[in-house]
């Protein structure tokens, strides 16, 4: 087990690469020039110039890749153009207000999604599948910053139950925390839920057709232990794959959910960036939030061999 | 269902043999599912196309005493802050975020296209330094890649457009490298090429007509995808410049308004759910149109 974890980081190596030159390579590629987007419109042939120098921009390439690599794995994100603070304090301050609201959603998603998908998969065009039917066409209709107004609306507008914006450290008063969180999580974990959901009828439908799973029916044991140990077990390696997929959807919804809720976090951090163009505080975002998916797949790599011990072989 | 024609219909119909495309279509009319979100498509882009026809306010001029009205014949969605017509409002903003979405999808779908079918036939080093870099874009999410190049370009509906094109491109490219590569060794290119028809006839008249139905999936969800990220973007405050109206830019001003005026993110909200909705049903009725694996 242990070789086959050192493998699969090993592995991971080239990948974080290839995520890192393509946000650089993104950001390049694209018509623009982004001296000329932070000097602004009436900016000097001077002025581009020495944010040029500055910037190194007029190095090759493959120059700047390095060298910004270089100082990346040093932990050296550079300065905010707008602020001049270092982009490592300001994504210090982003990110654990974000992580939180994906963490609570992204298990929120699976807490509602899987069962539901469990339950349709193995009755199919049954009560529960008909349900999950009209649940997931709601929830790829309504995007989740509208599910966001709309719970806005009535539950803390109307209503007065739950607060309608702001965000408490969970380290703070975990009450109030999650009291702030209940909104946000669930506009944001809706629209996963309904794709976790989706896949995991699919898979478990396949597998309770199988062989083995009417042997342990056959062998007289109870319909809950023949999913919940067999069936549901051996649906896991895909429902683990897309788990892992859908995480950088979380990170990407939250910024956009945070901007309902008028929460702190990296949406609010992403769009000062953008409006301004603090070209380094975006592409530093961006990286670490392609690190954090490449590092959950990772981890559905590794889970995959703690499920299946085929896998680790 | 075939008893359901009358005996004449269902003998004509045995003895016309249908084209690809006509018996897609049919495929997709006879799935209710299908039916509803083509119906339910053609009549929001009737609307988006129609719209100055529609309705006779204009979505940007000012109605001097219409501040925020609830709905009535006169103004169907009631009206905003700045005492603009809502309805007016919302079909304008449904035709801005279909056509762009449109044309952004179109625009990466072709170079997407070309390229996939080009590295697909070609092989060797270029397929793989494409599929590559194709796999390390495609590990972004979506939204994130957008508000990257927007950070480049600039906010704007332009920007927005050429930001949804090039985020459609590594999908099409892989879908259609996939295509390609599984139509290239088939008998009939084979036999194309034994009758000397060069590669670029081989690849235009005969693969690319083989290969274009799953193409026509990913093109129905990929839309979806754009009207979605286009209201994201507007939403937050990222697409249009004011007064241009838009989905995502309605339901966001409506934040403000939420206690005076519930019709306000209501209507707008409704019309870019039943687009979507439609969108992906579509989506999956062509896909069980043109797979014979999907059908019931």
């Amino acid at each position: 087990m242990a070789a086959f974890i050192m493998s699969r980081i090993l592995q991971t190596i080239p990948v974080l690469f290839l995520a890192t030159a393509a946000v650089f390579l993104v950001l390049r590629l694209i018509p623009g020039d982004p001296a000329h987007a932070i000097a602004g419109e009436d900016a000097t042939a001077a002025d581009i110039q020495g944010i040029r120098e500055l910037l190194g921009l007029n190095d090759s390439w493959p120059e700047q890749y390095v060298s910004w690599l270089g100082d990346l794995v040093q932990g050296d994100f550079g300065h905010s153009f707008r602020t001049g603070l270092p982009v490592r304090r300001v994504l210090s301050i982003a990110f654990p207000p974000t992580i939180e609201l994906g963490v609570v959603a992204y298990v929120f998603a699976i807490a509602v999604g899987i069962p539901l998908g469990v339950l349709s998969g193995v009755k199919r065009r049954g009560g529960w599948d008909w349900l999950l039917s009209g649940y997931t066409m709601v929830a790829v209709g309504v995007p989740g910053f509208l599910t966001g107004i709309l719970l806005l609306w009535v539950f803390a507008v109307e209503l007065h139950w739950f607060p309608s914006h702001g965000r408490v450290s969970f380290f703070d008063n975990p009450i109030d925390s999650l009291y702030h969180l209940v909104l946000p999580v669930i506009a944001l974990g809706t629209p996963i839920s309904a794709v976790l959901a989706r896949y995991t009828r699919t898979t478990i439908a396949e597998i309770v057709g199988q062989d083995f799973v009417r042997t342990a029916r056959a062998k007289g044991l109870k319909e809950r232990h023949v999913i919940v140990r067999h069936a549901l077990r051996n649906s896991l390696i895909p429902v683990i794959t897309i788990m892992a997929l859908q995480i950088g959807a979380v990170m990407a919804g939250a910024v956009v959910i945070e901007q309902v809720f008028t929460r702190p976090g990296v949406g609010r951090v992403m769009i000062e960036a953008i409006g301004s163009r603090d070209y380094l505080v975006v592409q530093s975002t961006l990286v670490v939030l392609v690190v954090i998916v490449v590092v959950a797949n990772l981890l559905a790599d590794i889970t995959y061999g703690l499920v299946d011990p085929r896998v680790r072989g | 269902m075939d008893t359901a024609y009358p005996v004449e219909l269902s003998t004509f119909r045995a003895r016309v043999t249908h084209s690809m495309w006509m018996d897609a279509l049919r495929r997709i009319l006879r799935n209710p599912q299908g039916f509803i979100a083509l119906s339910g498509m053609l009549l929001l882009a009737f609307a988006a196309i129609a719209a100055p026809l529609i309705t006779w306010h204009d979505p940007i001029s000012q109605d001097a005493s219409a501040r925020l009205l609830s709905p009535s014949w006169e103004h169907p969605f009631g009206t905003d802050e700045l005492r603009r017509d809502l309805f007016a409002r919302t079909i304008f903003g449904l035709k801005t975020s279909l056509a762009l979405s449109f044309l952004g999808v179109m625009g990466g779908a072709f170079i997407g296209v070309s390229a996939g079918f080009g590295v697909g036939y070609l092989g060797g080093w270029s397929d793989a330094l494409v599929m590559r870099l194709v796999d390390a874009l495609l590990a972004f999410p979506g939204l994130l890649m957008v508000l990257a190049i927007v950070t480049i370009l600039g906010p704007g509906l332009q920007n927005v457009g050429f930001a949804i094109a090039f985020f459609t491109i590594p999908g099409f490219v892989r879908l259609s490298r996939a295509q390609m590569l599984a139509e290239r060794n088939k008998d009939y290119v084979l036999a194309a090429r034994v009758i000397g028809a060069n590669p670029i006839r081989i690849i235009f008249r005969h693969i690319v007509l083989n290969a274009l139905p799953p193409l026509l999936t990913q093109i129905a969800l990929a839309i979806a995808g754009g009207v979605l990220l286009i209201a994201a973007l507007s939403f937050l405050g990222l697409g249009e410049r004011p007064p241009t109206p838009s989905l995502g830019g309605l339901v966001n001003t409506s934040r403000a308004y939420l206690q005076v005026a519930w019709w306000y993110p209501l209507f707008p909200g409704i019309v870019l759910a039943l687009l979507l909705l439609c969108l992906n049903l579509l989506a999956d009725a062509i896909n069980e149109a043109i797979s014979p694996y999907a059908r019931r």
